[in-house]
């Protein structure tokens, strides 16, 4: 009797029947936290252009690499994020190879990757031939702790991660532009008096 | 300045240094400190002492206003606080990796080092112990090398493997 209860009860199983969660859609919810959703900037390498007509000038490679939860603080990660913005991947290894920051050594690891990802699925001929057209740097999740003072006080300290994301893109690096002087300052002021006009009127 | 007084330990004693909860009682099960602020033996006191804390916690520099997050990124991104590319870096004329100006070069000094530990151990293992240290020089000999008349009264190292390029005989 039991047997046969318990036989039926596997084969009364619902799940079985469905294999698509299209009834049960609460067991079949995957939250960020089980199953790793792939970000958006891991998503940007896939996309695929159409072919390019012949006329047209060659569309320079982009390469998306980031890596995620490295144990650093943003804010920190973000001035060596602004100091390789715009270089060559050679100057950037370089300049990050003799900076004293723990997250000049990160960086580094993560260019190198991004270099040999280009060489090897992206079609790059050359791995000097890369500039670095985005460096951005992301906050990672928090985890809170108690950290204790004197006297039994107590405070709640954040345990800081960060994620930092790199786009590079073939070719040399674009040359830096001038910086704004008073004169173009002006001109642009009285430009700006000249496109004013009259509304409302005739 | 009684009234001032308990108004600040309702705002500053459930808060405590640092502490996170609410007015109403501690967030976490943690112990407030025991001990109170001398309010208790305020009519004891009639000498007025030096201001404790809890008094002198009314002259201290405080932020009048929230600082706003285009001040706060005008001071952060400040050139002065950005990090300054380096131009003293060049390429090491022995291995190729690079180096900065005035240091040695990494790879070289590593590569370096670890043959010098190994001449060590094998220093180690002929004397044998501490204090064991010969009066005479030392010579290391490489596969193949024997020891010249120069080196007659010298303790000779023997190392098994052929002489690197950078460590040069004599």
């Amino acid at each position: 009797g039991g047997a046969l209860a318990r036989g039926l009860l596997s084969w009364a199983r619902p799940e079985r029947w469905l294999p698509s969660c299209s009834l049960f859609p609460l067991s079949c919810i995957h939250t960020s936290t089980s199953l790793q959703k792939t970000g958006k900037w891991e998503r940007k390498n896939r996309i695929v252009y159409p072919p390019q007509l012949p006329g047209e000038p060659r569309r320079p490679a982009e390469i998306y690499h980031c890596r995620r939860d490295i144990k650093y603080s943003r804010d920190k990660m973000w001035y060596l994020a602004k100091l390789i913005k715009g270089m060559s991947i050679d100057q950037a290894l370089a300049q990050l190879e003799f900076s004293d920051k723990k997250g000049a050594k990160v960086i580094k690891e993560v260019l190198l990757e991004a270099q040999e990802l280009a060489v090897r699925k992206h079609n790059v001929e050359f791995k000097s031939n890369l500039h670095i057209a985005e460096s951005l740097t992301g906050r990672g999740r928090y985890v809170k702790r108690i950290r204790y003072h004197a006297k039994g006080m107590f405070g709640i300290m954040n345990i800081v991660r960060c994620h930092y994301f790199v786009k590079l893109v073939e070719g040399p690096p674009p040359p830096p532009e001038p910086p704004r002087t008073g004169f173009d300052q002006a001109k642009e002021y009285v430009q700006q008096l000249r496109n004013r006009t009259l509304v409302h009127t005739l | 300045l009684p009234r001032l007084r308990a108004l600040l330990q309702r705002c500053l004693l459930p808060s405590g240094l640092g502490v996170h909860s609410p007015p109403c009682g501690p967030a976490l099960a943690v112990q407030v400190p025991a001990f109170l602020p001398p309010a208790a033996h305020d009519g004891g006191e009639s000498s007025a002492e030096a201001p404790s804390l809890w008094e002198s916690i009314l002259w201290m520099a405080v932020p009048k206003k929230r600082r706003t997050i285009e001040v706060n990124r005008c001071r952060r991104r400040n050139p002065n606080k950005l990090i300054k590319e380096k131009r003293n870096i060049d390429v090491c004329p022995e291995c190729g990796n690079l180096k900065q100006k005035h240091v040695l070069c990494g790879y070289c000094y590593a590569k370096v080092k670890a043959e010098s530990r190994l001449i060590k151990m094998e220093i180690r293992k002929k004397e044998g112990g501490p204090f064991n240290a010969p009066t005479v020089e030392t010579v290391v000999l490489y596969d193949g090398e024997k020891p010249t008349e120069k080196d007659e009264g010298k303790r000779i190292i023997e190392r098994a493997r052929k002489r690197p390029s950078w460590f040069v005989q004599n």
